[in-house]
């Protein structure tokens, strides 16, 4: 016979949870904490958008045409443009998180390491405004000035042409807002992505020296490894670029013309519409409305794209939690 | 030459880089904000934001409503998130196992991952809008949405480091499961909470998104959570398409503040907090 | 020892954080045998090993000192890389790459350091590999199969096979069949006395039968000094040292 001396513990836990009533009313707490959050934000942007969604959402995602005095709210571009941004912003940060977090888990000296790490996590404590300004005084004319005229020289070229096709150069431009923004997207990606590499078993490591690797061998052998968590990292940096919305407000130019895939053009996202012309919209309810309207499909794009990550990490995850 | 050297060297050079822009950034900063910070003195955290045009004589330079601003819905939105991000936090560590704290732990997760110019839409509708007007407890309420995320995840983290052992430990001297989770361990997870509370404060204190519409600006230093407010964040987005020296200067001068006199020093704190405390 | 020696070892001494945990090694390995090095858990046998293909130059807090000659050549005069493309090595706990194939997993030392010319050579000696490892029949209808949906005994023979893909000098094991069960453990010993043909193998086991079934000579190392060395069957029948006895009839 099998003396059980102490219930396991989580038996523990559950026969404490049902018989005391403090910790009943903790989990009602605790969900009560989140779920209010949760509706706070999204039922007043729901039961405000709800009747424009319903009467001109097709309006709001079809045309290009957006000229609230004239009652058109046609807001095609700026879902254009959040996708623009999003991508070109991912593009660009993922080399830069990747390379990051290699550096920072297998190639900084040890004593650094720390250190480092501690730089990375800076950049994301600085706030998204503080980067606007930045760009705004100091980066975007210097890039108007030095780069962008040489980009725009290559115009001319097929297809890649259209890239860098502008009328006038300037400093705030889809590029500029761009740039600064996968920047600002990096550490988060990179912190995912070090997190996994940090864990990756040390006797695999070792077997890739065993063959006669190199150090590189291992990198790239590591990288293999733990590809779900980098997709991880950059479907979060895309959310976070998706979402941003001061530093793209104060850079990317905010014209509401129609959609172009350019890069040195003016343009506005939704996030830099909303912020742009908020105030003034409140005194014309249906503009009001649009934006709101506009927030919410924001949302929805923004969850589509956490779900799409999670599906495509979930069918690599498998082997990491195998060894 | 070996293989990879080529590749090892360009993940140095991007790296490196990456860190020269935070340097650049930090840099500017620091260049354009310090002097202005030191011309003023405590004039600037003493006097009203200076009107657009100035027609009688020198203006009274100041940032103190800016700075009150953001001490102030900053301070509201700790209140109300504090609590509640606690209390989910707590759940989430103690409870992961189970179909609610793991439902907690992914809504946590996703709310931190939603764009902060919704909150303060969201609260434009629920309070703005009510109330006709802006005001610093919207501000805060929006501010607060932003936070209870982070304190929840934060918590959670330093509640799972407590080794199961010594709640176990608590639970046999047959002590409430409540009595050990706040007092028993309170000494280990305090630390880690308060830490954690600091990043949340330190991340909310430099949004301006769900500022914009729901604290709104004051030219004037006001203490009334009920009347709109300047903060830091807005100001220097405000000013920062000035054509006024004067006022992009104060956009300078503000966003050292804002990082080097709020944000760094919250960070550096919360950090010594953990590193002192090993559990 | 009669035959030439393969691999070669002058008062080996190492240090870990400042602990003495090899001193004064010497030994000569005979080319084409199985040599097997046993001793207690504890006694420095897998820190024996480790120090041949220099894998711990990886970790700045161990000393190594002293000299070894793999195949005549001194193992400082090469570099790393290069030396370990001469001495493969199978480890304790299986570890193939899991988020890689078969194939690839074997076909990764081969694309290292480029030693085949094209695709088809690559896979020719995949499938020699794979044979020699005595996994060829069991995985050649699919060979794009994950590592990690291998048995253990499987993984661990694919790690030989990864190993002996390029055609090492010398092959170390660190107790290969310590994670296994009976069964892939007797198909992994089986597997080891037929590879001796081509190579030399250094075994590491704390087992000692497992020593006497399988290995042509034997060390026996304990507190990081060898206490004796010879043939085999010599060891196990007429051991000169006290301790040797003691540790073949597992009293140690």
């Amino acid at each position: 016979m099998k003396i059980r001396f102490f219930p396991p513990p989580r038996a523990l836990a559950r026969r404490f949870m049902i018989k005391e009533r403090p910790l009943k009313a903790l989990i009602v707490l605790g969900l009560a904490g989140l779920l209010s959050a949760l509706a706070l934000l999204l039922v007043p942007l729901l039961y405000n958008s709800a009747d424009f969604l319903l009467s001109r959402g097709a309006e709001l995602l079809s045309s290009m045409d957006w000229s609230p005095y004239r009652g058109r709210f046609g807001g095609l571009q700026f879902v254009l443009g959040t996708l623009w941004v999003t991508f070109w912003a991912t593009l660009f940060a993922t080399p830069l998180a990747v390379s990051l977090a290699v550096f920072a888990a297998e190639l900084a000296p040890v004593k650094l390491k720390g250190f480092f790490g501690g730089l990375v996590d800076l950049i994301a404590a600085v706030p998204s405004v503080v980067y606007g300004y930045w760009g705004l005084m100091i980066f975007g004319p210097l890039l108007a000035q030095n780069l962008y005229p040489h980009l725009q020289s290559l115009a001319a070229l097929p297809v890649i042409g259209t890239l860098f096709a502008t009328s006038a150069v300037s400093p705030q431009c889809f590029l500029t807002a761009i740039l600064v923004l996968s920047l600002m997207v990096t550490p988060y990606a990179s912190a995912i992505i070090r997190n996994s590499y940090e864990m990756i078993p040390r006797d695999l490591v070792e077997a890739v020296y065993a063959l006669g690797g190199t150090r590189w061998d291992v990198i790239k052998m590591n990288l293999g490894y733990i590809k779900s968590s980098i997709i991880a990292g950059v479907v979060i940096a895309a959310g976070r670029a998706m979402g941003e919305t001061m530093a793209v407000t104060m850079l990317i130019g905010n014209s509401v013309a129609p959609f172009e895939p350019c890069l040195l053009c003016r343009g506005a996202t939704i996030t830099s519409l909303v912020a742009n012309e908020f105030e003034e919209a409140m005194m014309n309810p249906l503009h009001v409305k649009a934006l709101t309207a506009l927030i919410v499909i924001l949302i929805v794009m923004g969850s589509v794209l956490l779900a799409l990550g999670r599906k495509v990490g979930r069918s690599l995850a498998g082997v990491e939690t195998v060894a | 030459m070996r293989r990879g050297v080529l590749w090892i060297g360009i993940i140095y050079a991007i790296s490196l880089s990456a860190l020269a822009a935070l340097l650049w950034v930090l840099g500017s900063i620091l260049v354009n904000g310090l002097p202005v910070v030191l011309k003023y003195g405590a004039e600037l955290f003493l006097n009203d934001i200076p009107p657009p045009l100035f027609f009688f004589g020198e203006p009274q330079v100041g940032l103190a409503p800016a700075i009150v601003g953001t001490l102030m819905v900053t301070g509201i939105a700790f209140l109300i998130a504090f609590p509640l991000g606690f209390v989910s936090g707590v759940v989430i560590a103690e409870f992961g196992h189970t179909r609610w704290g793991r439902f907690l732990e992914d809504l946590a997760s996703t709310l931190v991952e939603v764009p902060t110019i919704t909150a303060g839409v969201a609260v434009y509708w629920t309070l703005v809008v009510p109330m006709k007007g802006f005001s610093a407890l919207a501000g805060g309420l929006a501010l607060s949405l932003v936070m209870i995320p982070y304190v929840a995840l934060y918590t959670a983290e330093s509640y799972r480091k407590v080794p199961k052992v010594i709640k176990e430990g608590g639970l046999a001297l047959g002590l409430k499961y409540t009595t050990v989770l706040f007092k028993v361990i309170r000494g280990l997870v305090l630390p880690g909470v308060v830490s954690g509370a600091l990043m949340a404060v330190a991340k909310g204190a430099g949004e301006a998104a769900p500022l914009l519409f729901t604290a709104g600006w004051s030219d004037r230093l006001s203490l009334d959570p009920f009347s709109p407010t300047a903060t830091l964040s807005v100001l220097i987005y405000k000013f920062g398409f000035s054509s006024q020296d004067l006022w992009l200067e104060l956009s300078w001068a503000a966003s050292f503040i804002l990082v080097f006199m709020i944000i760094l020093p919250l960070i550096v704190i919360s950090r010594l907090l953990v590193k002192r405390h090993v559990v | 020892m009669s035959s030439e020696a393969m691999v070669k070892i002058r008062d080996l001494n190492v240090r870990i954080k400042g602990k003495d945990v090899l001193k004064g090694i010497n030994l000569d390995i005979p080319k084409n045998s199985i040599f097997a090095i046993m001793g207690p858990s504890g006694s420095g046998k897998s820190t024996l090993l480790r120090a041949i293909n220099k894998l711990w130059d990886l970790y700045p807090d161990v000393e190594v000192k002293g000299k070894i000659f793999v195949d005549g050549v001194d193992v400082d005069s090469m570099e790393p890389h290069q030396l370990r493309r001469l001495v493969g090595m199978v480890f304790q706990r299986p570890n193939p790459f899991p988020h890689l194939s078969v194939f690839d997993n074997v076909a990764l030392g081969l694309k290292i350091h480029k030693m085949a010319k094209d695709k088809k050579e690559l896979r020719k000696n995949v499938e020699w590999a794979l044979k020699k490892a005595y996994l060829w029949e069991e995985v050649k209808d699919d060979l794009k199969r994950k590592a990690h949906t291998l048995s253990g005994g499987q993984q661990q023979r694919l790690c030989i096979a990864r190993a002996i893909a390029l055609k090492p000098k010398v092959l170390l094991m660190d107790e290969p069949t310590s994670a296994l069960d009976v069964v892939s453990t007797k198909k992994i010993e089986e597997n080891i006395v037929s590879l001796k043909n081509d190579f030399t193998i250094i075994i590491v086991t704390h087992n000692p039968q497992q020593a006497a079934r399988i290995s042509d000579y034997v060390a026996f190392i304990y507190q990081g000094e060898v206490v004796e060395v010879g043939p085999t069957a010599e060891i196990f029948t007429r051991p000169k040292h006290p301790l040797t006895e003691k540790y073949v009839v597992g009293k140690v």
